[in-house]
């Protein structure tokens, strides 16, 4: 197999657990500490990629599973559905495992009982893998939650560290209004109001991944409070917040929240790291490869640019075969890297 | 079948026809065997040296050497086809059936007898085989066009392969098997005349 394609492939599933554990332990996940998180965090969107990177590192997925036990019911659990569809996201199997066992230890099974996906026939195949790409060896005894969605893992044996989300700083900003608000849109529209000047509802549709109407409605509703003001466009309403009514909470330092609009980011990496270790993918001719980095690439680009990060692959149509190559490694380097500081 | 896989096509090409076969791989493409004219088959075989713009397919062949129709090409090899054109900025139709898209075309009027085994093959992987016509088939298909254009760069073509009066005789009876009528045989024997052959015209 190509070393440098190796490498690269090391690489990204390196910078994608660093942030991972970076977003976890700022929300309470004992574990890695080093450089800290400042947006932020979307606990869906956490979720959905942990469910696929973290296959590569069972210790990471099982301080989840435990922190999922301790602060489950501050998860929007419809959101994650549509998270899910929407982005066609592929860790639906997975989802559904850790489903099944938190209905057993949550307070609401009912909640997570939607998420249990409908039984369908499908290879077993083991749930965690070496970085290597090697299977994790299962032991005999395997979790039935698991095993009933396809997915072959040993016994789950929480070590019960996991710590309630902190109730300061901007990381856990959307689970402390939670907290406060409930489970809803409002949290989510809440981050958006404090993250611009002003906004108008389809942009905040697509920033949150609430539907078009849902955040109209809540809008207009919120803006009967006072704390949200509201003005005509040309063509839409624009909602703003309330200078200093609220802002000791969401914006401590003074400047706009930083949000992310992590869902479409979340998806494109997972895109590329499914598509990196994609076996049909190893072993290819340098033409080849280069050819199946564009499809990579194809993908991701409109996800990158939903994602209103700043970072974007380069047009590869201005690079003729398998110079894409380093071009690709290159974009991606420098994303990682990015999100990563 | 004659391999000969030490053959250098022209431009891009090789480059082109070994990322198809990569990409019909990656697709799960059936393996398809090109039947190969033109610019590029002259170049392969080391007739002439010159530049070629496409791939010409005159025809597809099964494993078991029977010659298939290239009209329409299947899907997967255009499919193919079309991201290798976006990979190497190449135009869209550098693979086409052009010599036998339709019923006008030489597949459909009938190839040279014997052309499969004349073939010179070369293989760029599991999904995808390149048969270039003989010296011998371009000749009949050179006249053909030739006549048929009144000259143009396949009257070039046709004087740099150098044809015996053999050849051209039997190119000649081809030809009108594909045209019968008395307009093409004028036509064949003014060009022969104007080429330098007009002794044979009276032996078509």
């Amino acid at each position: 197999m190509d070393t440098s394609f190796l490498e690269f492939r090391a690489y990204i599933l390196d910078r994608l657990l660093d942030l991972l554990w970076r977003q976890w332990s700022a929300l309470g996940v004992p574990g890695r500490t080093g450089m800290e998180e400042r947006r932020v965090i979307d606990p869906e969107s956490l979720l959905l990629l942990s469910m696929t990177i973290g296959r590569y590192d069972a210790r990471l997925f099982d301080e989840i599973l435990d922190w999922l036990v301790v602060n489950g019911a501050f998860l929007n659990v419809q959101r994650l559905r549509n998270l899910m569809k929407r982005f066609d996201f592929q860790s639906q199997a997975q989802l559904a495992a850790i489903s099944e066992f938190l209905m057993k230890k949550s307070n609401d099974p009912l909640k997570w009982k939607r998420l249990a996906a409908p039984r369908s026939p499908r290879n077993p195949e083991p749930l965690f893998f070496l970085k290597s790409g090697k299977p994790i060896p299962i032991p005999n005894e395997k979790a039935p939650e698991f095993s009933a969605c396809g997915l072959l893992r040993g016994p789950i044996k929480l070590r019960g560290h996991a710590q309630p989300f902190t109730t300061k700083g901007i990381p856990s900003l959307l689970l402390r209004l939670r907290a406060l608000l409930g489970v809803n849109a409002r949290c989510e529209l809440l981050c958006m109001l404090a993250a611009t000047e002003e906004t108008h509802p389809s942009n905040v549709a697509k920033q949150t991944g609430y539907s078009p109407r849902t955040v109209q409605n809540t809008l207009a509703e919120m803006a009967r409070s006072g704390v949200v003001q509201t003005r005509s466009g040309n063509r839409e309403k624009w909602y703003c917040l309330q200078s200093g009514i609220l802002d000791h909470l969401l914006k401590p330092e003074g400047s706009p929240t930083p949000w992310v609009n992590w869902a479409p980011l979340f998806r494109a990496f997972e895109i590329l790291w499914i598509g990196v270790i994609d076996p049909k993918r190893q072993n290819l001719d340098p033409l080849t490869q280069a050819s199946e980095l564009r499809r990579l690439g194809k993908e991701m680009r409109p996800l990158l640019a939903d994602a209103g990060w700043g970072w974007q692959l380069e047009d590869d149509s201005s690079f003729r075969g398998v110079e894409y190559s380093t071009v690709f490694n290159r974009n991606i380097t420098d994303i990682l890297n990015q999100l990563n500081q | 079948m004659r391999p000969l896989n030490d053959m250098r096509l022209p431009g891009n090409f090789d480059e082109a026809l070994q990322l198809l076969n990569g990409r019909l791989a990656l697709d799960g493409a059936p393996r398809y065997n090109l039947v190969v004219c033109g610019g590029t088959a002259l170049n392969a075989t080391g007739l002439i040296s010159r530049t070629t713009k496409d791939v010409d397919i005159v025809a597809l062949m099964d494993d078991g050497e029977v010659l298939l129709d290239p009209a329409p090409l299947p899907q997967p090899l255009v499919d193919a086809a079309l991201v290798v054109a976006e990979n190497l900025g190449m135009p869209n139709d550098w693979l086409n059936n052009g010599p036998s898209s339709d019923d006008g075309g030489l597949f459909r009027l009938g190839l040279p007898a014997g052309i499969a085994k004349r073939l010179v093959w070369k293989i760029y992987g599991e999904k995808l085989r390149v048969g270039f016509i003989h010296r011998f088939d371009q000749i009949n298909f050179k006249l053909y066009a030739a006549v048929d254009q009144r000259g143009g760069y396949h009257a070039d073509d046709l004087h740099m392969l150098a044809p015996t009066d053999e050849e051209l005789l039997e190119a000649a009876r081809w030809a009108k098997t594909h045209d019968p009528s008395d307009g093409f045989l004028q036509g064949l024997k003014w060009f022969l005349g104007e080429f330098g052959y007009g002794h044979i015209v009276p032996r078509i």
